[in-house]
């Protein structure tokens, strides 16, 4: 792999590797390390990868092998269970979207389980079609579209879970140390 | 196709109309255009999707120094780990074999046998052909294939080298000895850690603070522990420090 082809990689994919590998791992140095690694193959075995059409999907794939061979030995990551309050909360809009935080967001998204985590940080970041997302993950087509499915429905549910909790906790404190 | 149908495939189609053209999507999305309850719900659908992807992005920054970090990378790793150039490894083979002769016509003769590992070892990371024999980043593994060459496994790797940055690992041998080597690759870096029993060097210094010596081109840092000689090879002294010292590199 020649010096500009590399720089055209780094360039264009090493935001949405690094929110990937954050997607998966949960924090910053190890979605650091996972990006660096599958960027360090990348310099050592990019030579395989004739087509560089194919590049996106070649990396990501390689981020989520690194990280699957980590996994193997570490904890799963912990998730949150909203099965039992799920029929209870109200539907989501994008104007309850709009007043969350933007961490809310990501913790909402960490917070799902893997199988429902990964495809929909793949569709997020970089925009993968479930058609890559389903070739990346070798997983079923069908698998891939329920499960995007799933994920959006429980994600947007905790998200209108943590605008309640939100809600109740600002009503209850005092308008002086808000401002603080 | 009903509305339950065509929501649970709607939920996978892209907001910014790439997936307009795509024949999955086809009935769907005629659905929608039949169905105003539909089609405001799927209007709502790519509102959220759109909102969603862009608070990712602002609460999931990218570190500032990652990008310099990977550009480095090129500079800083080997082009290529030599056991994935097999070859273009010949020549280079060849002169660390020259070299390696060099080495030891020029030496003098009554080196300790210390530095004679030290030396040796040194080589053993510089190889590049069949630097390592098996290919692993799992420790365990790692650990299985060196029990299954009889080699005794219970030493310790310094905290600050995690299991997932191992290369591989092979068996070397210094004076009709067996030492253990583990290849690392640590952001970009490589390191080799050799492990061996201690009784074989009466001259070497019974001390747990690492000893820093360069040997050809490498750094290396030396300590004992128990009955073990540990002997960590790197690019320079500030790197194996920051090993050794557990902090990041």
């Amino acid at each position: 792999m020649n010096e500009a082809d590399y720089e055209h990689a780094v360039n264009s994919f090493y935001e949405g590797l690094y929110r990937f590998a954050f997607s998966l791992s949960g924090n910053i140095d190890d979605a650091c390390e996972l990006t660096q690694e599958t960027f360090a193959r990348l310099l050592t075995k990019g030579g395989q990868l004739r087509d560089r059409s194919k590049m996106k999907a070649w990396l990501f794939t390689t981020l989520y092998r690194i990280y699957l061979g980590w996994k193997r030995r570490e904890a799963r990551h912990p998730h949150l269970e909203i099965d039992s309050v799920e029929d209870e909360l109200p539907p989501v809009t994008p104007e309850t979207v709009d007043t969350l935080e933007a961490e809310a967001v990501s913790r909402s998204l960490l917070a799902l389980e893997e199988r429902y985590r990964v495809p929909l940080a793949l569709h997020y970041f970089e925009n993968h079609s479930y058609r890559e997302i389903s070739r990346l993950l070798d997983i079923p087509v069908g698998t891939i579209m329920s499960r995007l499915s799933r994920g959006k429905e429980l994600m947007r549910k905790l998200l209108i879970a943590k605008s309640i909790g939100v809600e109740r906790k600002v009503i209850s404190i005092n308008p002086e140390i808000r401002r603080n | 196709m009903n509305n339950q149908e065509a929501r649970l495939i709607l939920q996978a189609y892209r907001p910014d109309g790439q997936d307009a053209s795509d024949p999955l999507f086809a009935e769907a999305l005629e659905q929608v255009r039949r169905d105003p309850e539909l089609q405001k719900w799927f209007a709502q659908q790519n509102s959220l999707d759109v909102r969603v992807q862009a608070l990712l992005e602002v609460a999931i920054p990218v570190p500032r120094r990652l990008k310099s970090d990977l550009l480095a990378l090129r500079k800083i790793s080997r082009p290529a780990p030599w056991w994935f150039q097999p070859m273009k490894l010949a020549a280079a083979a060849a002169v660390v074999l020259l070299l390696g002769l060099a080495v030891f016509f020029l030496l003098p003769q009554k080196q300790t046998q210390f530095a004679s590992f030290r030396e040796t070892m040194a080589r053993y990371s510089a190889q590049k052909q069949e630097h390592i024999v098996f290919e692993s980043h799992d420790l365990a593994e790692i650990q299985q294939w060196l029990q299954g060459q009889g080699i005794e496994t219970s030493f310790d790797l310094p905290a600050a080298l995690p299991g997932r940055s191992a290369q591989g690992c092979r068996v070397v041998d210094w004076n009709g000895r067996r030492a253990t080597m583990i290849c690392f690759m640590l952001k970009g870096e490589h390191m080799d850690l050799f492990v061996m029993d201690r009784t074989g060097l009466p001259d070497l210094p019974d001390t747990s603070a690492p000893q820093y010596a360069k040997a050809g081109d490498l750094m290396t840092a030396t300590w004992s522990e128990g009955d073990k000689i540990y002997l960590l090879t790197g690019e320079n002294k500030e790197l194996l420090q920051k090993v050794l010292q557990q902090t990041s590199i």
